[in-house]
């Protein structure tokens, strides 16, 4: 393209100004953009764009806060370094509580203005918005989109500006009042500012206080964090990604040795039968049998249970019988009580092979003075050795203790929203 | 593009125009304003020396904007009620022209739309309300009063006339930018996209003291 030759104009720093409340001097470093500056003296609002430098406003000794930036440092944000050029601390009151925060006017004379925003030791770095973001509900709450992102509406709050030091591109008042709603999408979150006729949005993005350290080349501790900030990033969910997919890798373990070693095996029943039995006058009681039941896999240990109504019928011998080849599998008795009405008697087998069985009853004398009548139960009991269960809860206490803590986490940012629980 | 050479009416020192279709501008040795009538030069007046600002941009700057290139030919500088900003005239390569403006140093690149602004009364807007351009929804976020402060360069129109004027900016999610200028009787429209400084890959910027 061609053009006039252009030589770069030099752009000269605007000279200092002298208070025209105490005489001090009053450094100017936002050029031609400042519009008021705040003597650091007497703390007087003075209108620096005109010659006449006027008053605007005065704020309360009383209210003077520190920076911990200190103005005129210059800290590099991505590829731009930036110089603290203003300083203002903006409080809004709920239930009573005052809730300061402190923040940092950023200048770059081609990038412009950024702010460094402080609370409780939790920083933000925070532009302007290009964009208007998009409103929209999640879960029943307002939220607002921007660039693809949903962030979730935090807190509607009142700010009013209670302290001031240093320059702005803008007319300072004393005790300014600005709506805004915060919405999060930790680690960023979107600020939407209401004054008269003009809705502002910015949006910041969560920075340690280690990091504003290190970009401004600063010595020392940043300021102590304290509690959960709003946009703050939880720590938690890419932990618990691994805890859980670590989980499901020793559940998927855990699961193949239960398989393999069979340690665990579901109830069943086999049988269920009520049997009477009568005394034949002057013979020997026969035995009886009862009905049959298939065993398709062979049974290791079946469980019988003989019980009678009626204390005084006779006591039985029970033994297990293949209908087909008669061969008896004995039962060894493990449990023997009265009961408060009739008895019950328990029998445990050895290996039962598959085939098609029987109980075989016969009273323990040779002849039944008695009849009798009982409910004979065949049932494989359900068992599980007890360390298995043991060690799966062990293998979930990792994920589920740090599920607890995100969740802890999670209740503790929204803590101070419009949504907390408590306040 | 093309350079005419001519003469400035008022003091008969050369002028060129660093862009052709220009019909206003500004002659850099007597301040004469000059508007050009097909091939006649008309003096109409001295402009003022605007009073000095921060702006990085200057008239020779160049740029980028869509992977085009432009230079910086012109500018109106205008006042309101917080400050100044600059709506720099620029010319591109293929002929096209565009603003770029630098509202407390934010960038936004914007082209005229001719015949595409609606018919609203300037009374009626209020931030909030939605227009629909060119298959976008815009929200209305800002009404600027403002004040013609002055000019130099090359400019598309004339600026005479000019004196307190109504702009509103409206955006849209994805950082598209319109302004609806009132300033003459039928408003017009502007549309654009605002961008950080890094994109518009400046050149022959201005230099800061201290930085």
């Amino acid at each position: 393209m061609s053009g006039p030759v252009v030589e770069p104009a030099v752009v000269r720093g605007a000279k200092p100004i002298t208070c025209p409340n105490c005489g001090g001097t009053v450094e100017l470093r936002g050029f031609a953009h400042t519009r008021t500056a705040v003597c650091i003296q007497c703390l007087s609002v003075i209108d620096a764009s005109s010659p006449e430098l006027q008053i605007l406003a005065r704020f309360d000794e009383k209210m003077r806060a520190r920076p911990v930036l200190p103005l005129g440092s210059r800290g590099k944000f991505g590829d731009a370094l930036y110089e603290v050029i203003g300083f203002q601390v903006r409080t809004t009151w709920s239930d009573g509580m005052a809730y300061s925060w402190h923040e940092y006017l950023l200048f770059n004379p081609y990038a412009g203005f950024r702010y460094l925003t402080l609370y409780n030791g939790h920083w933000n770095f925070v532009r302007a918005l290009a964009g208007v973001p998009s409103n929209t509900t999640q879960s029943g709450r307002k939220a607002a989109v921007s660039g693809g992102v949903t962030y979730r509406h935090y807190q509607h709050a009142t700010a009013t500006t209670t302290f001031v030091m240093g320059e702005f591109p803008w007319a300072v008042q004393a005790g300014e009042q600005v709506e805004f709603d915060d919405f999060i999408a930790p680690p960023r979150v979107l600020s939407r500012e209401v004054s008269t006729g003009e809705i502002n949005w910015s949006g910041g993005e969560y920075i340690s206080g280690a990091d504003v350290w290190k970009a401004f080349g600063l010595a020392g501790d940043p300021p102590r964090v304290d509690g959960i900030s709003s946009n703050q990033p939880s720590p938690y969910p890419q932990k618990l990604r691994h805890l859980w997919s670590d989980f499901l890798i020793l559940g998927l373990v855990w699961l193949g040795v239960l398989l393999l070693f069979n340690f665990v095996s579901t109830g069943k029943q086999f049988l269920l039968e009520h049997v009477q039995m009568s005394p034949v006058e002057g013979a020997a009681a026969p035995a009886t049998f009862t009905g049959a039941f298939d065993v398709k896999e062979a049974e290791n240990g079946l469980t019988v249970e003989v019980k009678a109504n009626d204390s005084d019928a006779p006591a039985l011998q029970a033994a297990f019988v293949d209908r087909a080849s008669s061969r008896t599998i004995p039962l060894a008795l493990i449990e023997q009580g009265p009961k408060s009405s009739g008895w019950r008697d328990r029998y445990r087998s050895g290996t039962l092979p598959p085939g098609s069985w029987s109980v075989r009853l016969e009273p323990e004398t040779q002849e039944l003075k008695l009849p009798g009548s009982y409910e004979i139960k065949v049932r494989r009991e359900a068992k599980g050795a007890g360390w298995i269960w043991f060690a799966l809860i062990i293998l979930l206490i990792p994920p589920v203790v740090t599920t607890l803590k995100a969740s802890s986490f999670e209740s503790q940012r929204w803590s101070e929203s419009d949504y907390g629980g408590g306040a | 593009m093309t350079q005419r050479a001519a003469e400035c009416p008022g003091c008969g020192a050369p002028l060129r125009f660093a862009w052709s279709s220009a019909v206003q501008t500004a002659c850099p040795y007597c301040h004469s304003i000059i508007v050009r009538h097909d091939v006649d030069l008309e003096r109409v007046g001295e402009a003022a020396d605007l009073p000095p600002d921060a702006s990085p941009i200057q008239i020779g700057t160049e740029g980028q904007f869509d992977s085009k290139g432009f230079m910086v030919v012109g500018r109106i500088r205008y006042a309101w009620a917080q400050g100044n900003w600059n709506e720099w005239h620029i010319a591109f390569n293929d002929g096209t022209n565009g603003w770029l403006a630098d509202a407390q140093l934010t960038y936004a690149v914007s082209f005229l739309r001719p015949n595409e602004a609606p018919a609203v009364q300037p009374d009626a807007l209020q931030a909030g309300q939605v227009f629909s351009f060119e298959n976008h929804n815009y929200v209305l976020t800002t009404l600027t009063r403002a004040s013609y402060v002055g000019f130099e360069g090359d400019l598309p129109f004339t600026t005479a006339g000019r004196q307190d004027m109504l702009f509103a900016d409206l955006r849209t999610e994805d950082a598209r930018f319109a302004t609806l200028d009132f300033s003459d009787a039928q408003p017009v429209l502007y549309l654009g996209r605002e961008l950080p400084y890094d994109e518009l890959k400046l050149k022959n910027v201005r230099v800061f003291e201290g930085w």
